[in-house]
């Protein structure tokens, strides 16, 4: 166990460094998709720490809207600062997150899955009705975030260089406080309460309060997802949160694995490393996407992150095949 | 005195009565047999009393308070645990984890004390690993602490049910069928550690039991189920010659 978490910590620290030195070796174009890529990590990790008890929530990526939106109209209407508005967003995705949760935490499995969607759906449609919101068109001259203390310095994080790292500082302090918790007896609980509720029930846990738990720190750093992805983008509209983000969200899931911290990011780093490659497929980007989805559906159930466990047992059952 | 008390509770289903006003009391520090045919109500007298259901009627009084349709964890805190009926178990989870996770209500540290300070969280996870030790030693199952529970044979994943249940320092505990698929000398082993339970730690035991054997050895009392009526209260002897008993389990 202990060298596991070694393992994983060198390895984390192995891509820090590389993910510090991009910005010395991409262009443009590819810091740009790194961005991207980061903000990718959080909404996927923050979205598989709640399907640590079961649910696996539809709501995610509007919610993750709803961090974008507060951010958005934080800065723009309020000019309030960015060190300012990315915990608040968080915050106000997780308040609506609550009141979400309301009807959503009484349903379980599919009923929740489904569930999830049509509430997600309906906090999207909102912002097309409410003009406050911006409709169809959403916000768009988002100013890129500046980061001042009187007296001391004021950072300006409109060029791309400075808005990566931003976004990576971020994205660290962000993964480092979801590993904490991954690893914490708190999570076992969320598990537990997966694998068998009746039992974890009978012994006192509240499983309610903790599936709340779960999903509200969930959405908190989707929130911030949102916000960091608004200032990126430098417009938002209702379409960007749309089921497809979603469904591409559970694919990276189930392609790179859910059962542990490390799954997500493999999942979206190789969506980040082949999606590009396979932009040459144009339109039919969906139709591969899918069939990698029921490739991996077929022979890594489990995900990318079971893959060196696969290969050492398949190793050992050939191993075996040649003595005999 | 009296620990428990149930006073008309009852439990409709549609338009099934499962629970027909039952009266009841325990007295603290009894072992209870609860019995009757299939289909009597017994576990969802069971579900009623720990909060896993909540009656249409009446009323639970624990030790003096009204805890009628609260919530499980209310009621566990409170000092009832129940087992179940169909084993329950964290099965890719080793039997000491599984305790632990029983351990819950007594691990102690807030939110962020469990997420940030690791050293403190080693020591008292420590802490609740050697009180999960002691209650596999307990119930003398301490020798497969370290094996998966999906692969125990079927007697040690019922006992190890009961340690889960005792990991939570109940006052009352109820267990439903504990000795189902054991062997004469398994259950006569377990019977021997629930006696054990009451008379060192002074748990009051209530117990749902098909192996008539166990209940009429083990059983201060038994109390009688039939088409959700309690029908029959008293020693072994004086259940066991009661007219309306006799007709219940064999007909007419």
């Amino acid at each position: 166990m202990g060298n596991n978490s070694t393992r994983i910590i060198l390895g984390l620290a192995a891509l820090i460094t590389l993910l510090v030195l991009l910005p010395f070796i991409f262009s443009r174009y590819y810091l740009d998709l790194s961005i991207v890529f980061l903000i990718n990590l959080i909404l996927a990790v923050s979205f598989r720490l709640i399907t640590t008890t079961g649910d696996f929530s539809l709501a995610h990526v509007p919610l993750m809207g709803m961090g974008a939106y507060t951010g958005a109209l934080m800065t723009k209407n309020l000019g309030l600062p960015f060190l300012i508005t990315l915990p608040l967003a968080g915050l106000v995705a997780t308040m609506v997150g609550l009141v979400m949760l309301y009807p959503l935490i009484r349903m379980k499995e599919f009923a929740f899955f489904i569930g999830s969607y049509a509430i997600g759906e309906a906090l999207r449609l909102s912002w097309i009705r409410l003009s406050i919101f911006g409709g169809h068109r959403g916000i768009s001259n988002i100013a890129s975030p500046t980061i001042s203390i009187p007296g001391l310095f004021t950072t300006d994080f409109s060029e791309v260089v400075p808005y990566y790292f931003l976004t990576l500082v971020v994205t660290v302090v962000c993964l480092l406080c979801m590993y904490l918790l991954d690893r914490s007896r708190i999570t076992e609980i969320f598990k537990a309460i997966h694998d068998e509720p009746e039992l974890v029930k009978s012994v006192g846990v509240n499983i309610t309060g903790y599936r709340v738990l779960a999903f509200e720190v969930g959405t908190f750093f989707a929130g911030i997802a949102g916000v960091l992805s608004a200032h990126h983008m430098g417009h938002i509209d209702p379409h960007q949160f749309e089921l497809t983000t979603g469904l591409y969200l559970l694919i990276w899931i189930v392609v790179g694995g859910y059962a542990t911290f490390l799954g997500p990011i493999i999942g979206v780093t190789f969506f980040a490393i082949f999606g590009e490659w396979m932009r040459v497929f144009g339109a039919w980007m969906p139709l591969v996407y899918g069939c990698i989805l029921v490739t991996a559906l077929l022979f890594l159930p489990d995900g990318l992150e079971s893959l060196p466990k696969r290969l050492s047992f398949l190793f050992k059952k050939t191993g075996a095949g040649a003595k005999s | 005195m009296s620990i428990l008390k149930l006073k008309g509770l009852r439990k409709e289903f549609g338009g099934l009565v499962a629970v027909n006003d039952i009266d009841l009391e325990l007295e603290k520090g009894e072992i209870r047999g609860l019995i009757g045919p299939n289909g009597s109500g017994k576990t969802t007298l069971f579900n009623l009393i720990s909060g896993f259901l909540t009656p249409t009627r009446g009323k639970v009084i624990w030790e003096e308070l009204d805890i009628t349709g609260k919530p499980v964890h209310r009621i566990v805190k409170k000092g009832i645990t129940r087992t179940f009926q169909l084993t329950r178990l964290l099965k890719n989870r080793t039997a000491l984890e599984n305790v632990v996770i029983g351990r819950h209500l007594h691990v102690g540290m807030g939110f962020f004390e469990q997420i940030f300070s690791a050293a403190a969280l080693d020591e008292k996870i420590n802490r609740i690993k050697e009180k999960a030790l002691e209650l596999l030693e307990l119930i003398g199952i301490e020798n497969i602490k370290d094996e998966l529970v999906g692969s125990l044979p079927h007697g040690y994943q019922r006992a190890l049910n009961i340690a889960i249940a005792l990991a939570t320092e109940p006052k009352l505990l109820l267990l439903d069928e504990p000795t189902t698929g054991m062997n004469p000398v398994e259950t006569d082993k377990l019977m021997e550690k629930i006696k054990m339970l009451r008379d060192e730690q002074g748990i009051t035991i209530f117990l749902v039991e098909h192996d008539m054997k166990a209940v009429m050895n083990n059983c201060d009392k038994i109390t009688v189920m039939s088409f959700g009526e309690n029908i029959a209260e008293g020693s072994p002897e004086e259940v066991s010659s009661n007219e309306e008993v006799i007709e219940a389990y064999l007909g007419r």
